[in-house]
């Protein structure tokens, strides 16, 4: 496995993935939050309507990416040629299909985040703000001085939960783009499953697939030892 | 004056938010109401609604059966995982022995294994076993992370329980499974509601088992919504239609539950 080159590759793919997507469903998550966080009209409303693709099969998800970026009659490679970004079909590109993928997951899982830190968010004190307001603390201060060590269990949870999910993502990509155009998007998980029903390699496949839950079960041991001691929402 | 007005600025922002969120949603929604041969050959804009590709999914037997056995291996899979699950979650908050907390963790471990991993042991029994391509077969599968996932989730509802309704119920003659199915149950019933409905829906919205585990047989729904795919040309109109069939029970579980979602989250991611 570990003289396979196309393992490392996919293991980089994963890494890149996880390292790209990630820190941006975080903190887009998270400045929604404070946003919603605030007192306005309706805000129930488009907070619940907000939580909905998190739920979406992921199979439709990714088809509906798909679809979007079809040249000649998806809205999406529609608008992109209008800007002239990327190619024409994004999804035979090698480049762009990444890119796609983490798009797709981007759009997917940011709300997941949202609303682990909503969640977080409303169960801080309000006096600590008013009190940093009296002294005269601007909004930068407020958040980086009380919000974010307030929230820290909770922001490690959500990046915990999120890691596990997008290591062993699968569906999504496997709809999408299927590994491809030429492996370039060919995560783990589609890795194993190549390796397995499609290559019939079931013992090779169980090996990558056994080093995918050794580091799983290492981040899982974390997250679990945390919710036992009751420090998950 | 100055408040209200701040107030909806931020309206106005966090509805852009959601509308260019959603969008994608209703991509979906919209194109299921178009030809497929409209999807192809005009542009993404031009909308002229039909139930036509509603009617061709439902004349599709593919889809049809594979609507059937979603409702079959999720009903399976979630009522067998609430079932056992509340007993082994009642017995780990109400007999208190060392060895508890690492049964706990190892259940909710076992919960965080990747899919992909578990699919390949799956895929070799099931075949000696004659379960492959059989939705019962699907179910146990199903099974395998709802049943860890109902006992966490469930664990904190009979925690909250008072330990004196057991020592009262005691007092009048109660055995124990008795105190557990005619005392416990109930009271955890909001639990036990939200369990159901939660890994009613992780084995509806599950893939990765059903592809590797199912033939023609035994296919679910959304591995026949991929399946419009085509060898030839993608039948977007009819895809779209059956995704749209597909989220009803979805979007319908997300806004009737919303107040536990953040717990179920919590218990241990919500998809594979």
């Amino acid at each position: 496995m570990f003289k396979d080159p196309d393992f490392w590759h996919s293991l980089w793919l994963q890494l890149g993935f996880i390292a790209i997507a990630l820190p941006i469903e975080l903190i887009i998550g998270f400045f929604v939050a404070l946003l919603f966080n605030k007192e306005f009209p309706f805000s129930k409303l488009l907070r619940s309507l907000l939580m909905l693709p998190v739920f979406v099969l992921p199979v439709l998800s990714g088809l509906t990416w798909r679809l979007m970026l079809q040249p000649d009659y998806g809205v999406l490679a529609a608008l992109f040629q209008r800007l002239s970004i990327g190619p024409e079909a994004w999804l035979a590109d090698k480049t762009f299909s990444y890119v796609a993928v983490i798009f797709q997951d981007i759009w997917r899982m940011w709300p997941f985040m949202f609303m682990i830190i909503f969640a977080g968010l409303s169960s801080l004190p309000n006096e600590y703000i008013e009190a940093a307001l009296i002294d005269g603390a601007g909004f930068f201060q407020r958040v980086s001085y009380i919000i974010i060590p307030f929230l820290k269990p909770v922001l490690a949870i959500a990046f915990l939960l999120r890691l596990i999910d997008a290591l062993r993502i699968f569906s999504e990509v496997y709809v999408m783009t299927y590994g491809g155009p030429s492996n370039a998007t060919m995560l783990l998980s589609l890795y194993i499953h190549k390796q397995a029903f499609e290559f019939g390699n079931i013992s090779y496949a169980s090996a990558v697939g056994t080093f995918l839950m050794i580091i799983s079960l290492a981040i899982s041991y974390f997250v679990v030892k945390r919710g036992l001691r009751g420090e998950t929402l | 004056m100055r408040k209200r007005t701040m107030g909806w600025i931020i309206f106005f922002i966090a509805l852009f938010i959601v509308v260019v969120e959603l969008f994608p949603i209703l991509i979906v929604v919209l194109n299921g109401f178009k030809k497929d041969i409209d999807i192809w050959s005009r542009n993404p804009f031009y909308f002229k609604p039909t139930l036509a590709s509603y009617k061709k999914v439902f004349e599709n037997e593919d889809f049809v059966r594979g609507l059937k056995n979603s409702l079959i291996a999720a009903s399976i899979s979630s009522f067998v995982s609430v079932f056992f699950g509340s007993m082994a979650s009642y017995g780990l908050s109400r007999y208190r022995f060392k060895i508890n907390d690492g049964i706990i963790f190892l259940l909710l471990l076992l919960r965080m294994v990747p899919q992909i991993t578990l699919s390949l042991p799956f895929y070799l029994i099931f075949k000696k076993m004659g379960l492959s391509d059989n939705i019962l077969g699907l179910s146990l599968a199903h099974i395998s992370f709802n049943l860890p996932y109902a006992v966490a989730l469930l664990l904190p509802f009979f925690e909250g329980i008072p330990r004196d309704f057991e020592e009262a119920a005691k007092i009048d003659g109660c055995k124990d499974f008795q105190i557990y199915w005619r005392i416990f149950f109930p009271l955890a019933s909001a639990g036990i509601v939200v369990a159901a409905v939660f890994t009613f829906l992780m084995s509806w919205n599950e893939f990765i088992y059903a592809l590797v585990l199912t033939g023609v047989r035994a296919k679910t729904a959304p591995v026949a919504v991929n399946g419009f795919l085509g060898q030839y040309a993608p039948l977007w109109g009819q895809l779209s239609a059956a995704g749209t069939i597909m989220l009803i029970p979805v979007f319908a579980i997300t806004l009737g539950f919303q107040r536990y979602i953040i717990k179920g989250l919590s218990a241990g991611g919500i998809k594979g």
